[in-house]
């Protein structure tokens, strides 16, 4: 796939996490991948149709998951991933990967997103496509989440 | 029980009777036959139908005209073509004149009602939610008997607990007026049943697995989706490609999603699919 796809990913964190409370958010290790990815214990998949199809998995661990719910929760303490920190996992994903479909549509490519689905097991591995996609992690403050964008430009 | 009243314009009798006997012991009646465009807005102005099934090629005034002028003095006129012909410039030039729905000759009865229904009854929340795994259910059976495995049970739970995959799960996103998605499950032992049977090989690897069942989530998917864009209007629902799981106990958790459950006892073994939408935004027109 094409590495520019993933650019409207990086930019949906740049813009949404800082509303959100986060400071910074860098950009890490970058790979191409065919095979299947462990998860780090939280994957949230979700996927587009339309002018870009695909999926995107959001992979972190427990503690990280949790992290992200307490702030977006508005610093109530978060000791494990129960409904309420599921709900606002799920909430961010969708705003994030919301957020691309509107860069997507700033390069006139229509966009449609689905219903994310969180993950949660001791073991797992996971797949967002049968083609190659690309693994990239993101630092946000101190929080590693790793993406695997697996998304193609559609007719 | 009150019926949806048709008007029927078509100047074949043939094409006329093949209508009736789709419509015949439905919630719809043929309230009159016209044979060509002008004398359809004579007796849609006489009869005022709730419907109107339009034929395209007609002596005189054609069936585009004659939506045209349909649609022009009565803006709520429902019409719905039915023609030999349904190719992309004709639904292009009957939707600009105000046709709402397509149907071709051979006209199947069910789809035919199907679409009549959906544009006689909007859909609502209730009607949708009330029958997607129905549709999907539909779909996984009518797959697996063109791939010539045998479900002997299928139970639907409206109800179900938090999904878990245990094997390999394909997880299908849908986009659309509802936002949803879709999982297929097995257990590795199915799973390598089903790529060998599929297949038609005695041995597979694990990609051959993964694909197979991929492939079979994405028809299932992609079929039972296409049913209900056929019965409910406006709803333009789609599919993103699988995603595979694989590892046991994985807890697949959809918060704000009304979910249902539907098991299937194949001769291979359990195949479970988890589907479910979240509320939904307006369709408009």
């Amino acid at each position: 796939m094409d590495v520019k796809m993933i650019n409207p990913f990086i930019e949906a964190f740049s813009q949404v996490m800082p509303q959100l409370g986060f400071q910074n958010v860098t950009r890490g290790k970058l790979s191409l991948k065919d095979q299947f990815v462990d998860s780090k214990g939280v994957t949230v998949l979700i996927g587009m149709t339309q002018q870009v199809r695909g999926n995107i998995a959001y992979n972190m661990n427990e503690q990280t998951a949790c992290k992200f719910a307490s702030v977006l929760m508005m610093g109530t303490p978060v000791a494990q991933l129960d409904a309420m920190a599921q709900s606002a996992l799920g909430e961010m994903v969708n705003m994030l990967t919301a957020n691309a479909a509107i860069q997507f549509s700033m390069q006139n490519l229509s966009v449609d997103i689905s219903t994310p689905s969180l993950v949660v097991g001791e073991s797992f591995k996971a797949k967002v496509s049968e083609h190659q996609f690309i693994v990239v992690e993101l630092m946000i403050d101190s929080e590693l989440i790793e993406l695997n964008i697996g998304v193609e430009k559609g007719a | 029980m009150k019926k949806y009243r048709v008007l029927v314009v078509d100047d074949s009798p043939f094409g006329q009777r093949i209508v009736e006997n789709a419509l015949m012991n439905s919630e719809f009646e043929i309230c009159g036959f016209a044979g060509d465009g002008l004398e359809g807005i004579e007796k849609y102005a006489k009869l005022q139908p709730d419907i109107v099934t339009m034929d395209i090629t007609m002596p005189g005034m054609d069936g585009i005209n004659c939506s045209r002028e349909l649609v022009s003095r009565w803006e709520d006129a429902k019409i719905v073509m039915v023609s030999s012909m349904k190719d992309d410039s004709l639904i292009l030039q009957g939707k600009a004149n105000g046709i709402r729905a397509f149907v071709q000759k051979p006209v199947d009865g069910g789809e035919l009602l199907a679409v009549l229904t959906s544009l006689v009854q909007p859909v609502t929340q209730e009607s949708f939610l009330g029958q997607y795994a129905d549709k999907y259910a539909k779909s996984l059976t009518e797959v697996l008997k063109q791939l010539g495995i045998q479900t002997q049970a299928v139970s639907i739970d409206d109800n179900p607990l938090p999904f878990v995959v245990n094997g390999i799960g394909i997880v299908i996103g849908i986009t659309g007026a509802y936002q949803g998605r879709l999982i297929l499950d097995m257990d590795l032992a199915t799973a390598v049943a089903f790529a060998k049977t599929s297949m038609a090989q005695m041995e597979v690897t694990q990609s051959d697995i993964q694909y197979s069942v991929s492939e079979l989530a994405n028809i299932i998917a992609g079929n039972g989706t296409s049913k209900l864009n056929r019965q409910f209007e406006g709803l333009d629902l789609r599919v993103t490609p699988p995603s595979i799981l694989v590892g046991e106990s994985i807890s697949v958790i959809s918060p704000k999603l009304k979910m249902a459950s539907v098991t299937a006892e194949t001769t291979l073994g359990l195949m479970m699919i988890n589907v479910g939408f979240t509320g939904g935004r307006r369709i408009g027109r």
